[in-house]
């Protein structure tokens, strides 16, 4: 069985088959390989994002409101808050006929967001952040369906 | 229109239509009969391809959140009044989407044909081209922002499908000359 098919029979298990499950893999998140920081402490955390060669995502915001931007969300857990994402400036690109620029990404581009632990957070935890990053995806003569790709960040709770 | 001009339009459509497969050795489903479906529209109507026979079709799949299918939708809502005065049947199949979303994109558009509901994208699948095209990509995926117009006997006489960004057809010109070539000189 290729890595492919067990990653979706985990999947099924798990409780059903997210609609993406079939895509090809056009977006790759890069975390960091974990967050260190003391009760009452806060930082900025940098995800990496690679759009595979040839492809582009629609970007954050869009300047059509019908389009779907990227986005990231990820949920916050007692004693660690999540602050909204900041997203990177945007290319613009505009297709033969159309009236409108398009804004996206492609390449490799960081999002980032603020990151705080609570005072009275208890050190010594490991807490794993769990969310998703929601994207559309096109190449030069194809669109793919709308996917959120799951995100997980460790943050430990250092002593003082 | 002269019958000599008329003639000279039809072999431009011709030469248009033929153009996007023959530079990549393409003519899927071209000639072939279009699959039948019944599907619900926005307008709480069913369609059937049955009721089609005998008239002259244009088809879109469109989503909403398609850039490609942004682009052409003002284009795709004007060549259905245009033609539509000639008898053609323009409509959007809509893939995969929830009607409220598909509806509010519909207002937005100003779009006045009939748009029906592709709920699981199985309609839009039985008209894609077969796997060996774009391999990597699901079939209703394949179709999204594609173009066809099928005659009176129902068969699919044009597919436009996407090749590049520089050859996207916003505008539809060639979905036109090949309409115009193929439609009865009025």
């Amino acid at each position: 069985m290729s890595w492919r098919l067990a990653a979706l029979a985990v999947l099924s298990a798990l409780g059903g088959l997210p609609a993406s499950a079939f895509a090809i893999d056009v977006v790759r998140v890069l975390p960091p390989s974990g967050v260190e920081l003391q009760p009452g402490a806060s930082t900025r955390v940098v995800l990496q994002v690679v759009v595979k060669l040839g492809y582009h995502v629609q970007a954050n915001p869009v300047e059509n409101p019908s389009l779907i931007p990227i986005t990231l969300k990820i949920d916050g857990a007692k004693d660690i808050s999540v602050g909204e994402p900041l997203y990177p400036t945007a290319k613009r690109l505009r297709l033969p006929g159309d009236d409108q620029d398009l804004v996206v990404y492609d390449g490799s581009f960081a999002i980032a967001f603020p990151l705080e632990v609570a005072r009275d957070a208890t050190a010594g935890q490991t807490v794993t952040l769990k969310g998703g990053l929601r994207y559309q995806a096109c190449d030069d003569s194809h669109c793919l369906f709308p996917v959120t790709l799951p995100v997980a960040l460790a943050v430990t709770v250092r002593e003082r | 229109m002269s019958r000599a001009a008329h003639c000279a339009l039809f072999l431009f459509a011709m030469l248009l239509a033929c153009s996007a497969p023959a530079a990549t050795g393409w003519t899927y489903r071209i000639g072939e009969p279009a699959p039948e479906f019944q599907l619900e529209a926005l307008d709480g109507n069913v369609y059937r391809s049955a009721d089609l026979k005998g008239k002259w079709v244009v088809v879109s799949f469109m989503t909403t959140w398609c850039p490609f299918c942004n682009a052409a939708a003002p284009h795709f809502e004007k060549l259905n009044q245009e033609y539509g005065k000639r008898g053609v049947k323009a409509f959007i199949v809509d893939v995969s989407e929830k009607p409220d979303i598909v509806s509010g994109w519909v207002s937005k558009q100003k779009l006045t044909c009939p748009v029906l509901l592709d709920s699981n994208g199985a309609v839009t699948s039985s008209y894609a081209p077969p796997p060996d095209f774009v391999p990597d990509l699901k079939r209703e995926e394949v179709m999204i922002a594609s173009f066809m117009i099928i005659d009176p006997e129902g068969t699919i006489r044009f597919l436009a499908l996407n090749e590049d960004v520089a050859s996207f057809d916003a505008r539809l010109i060639k979905l036109r000359a090949m309409l115009d070539g193929l439609l009865p000189e009025q």
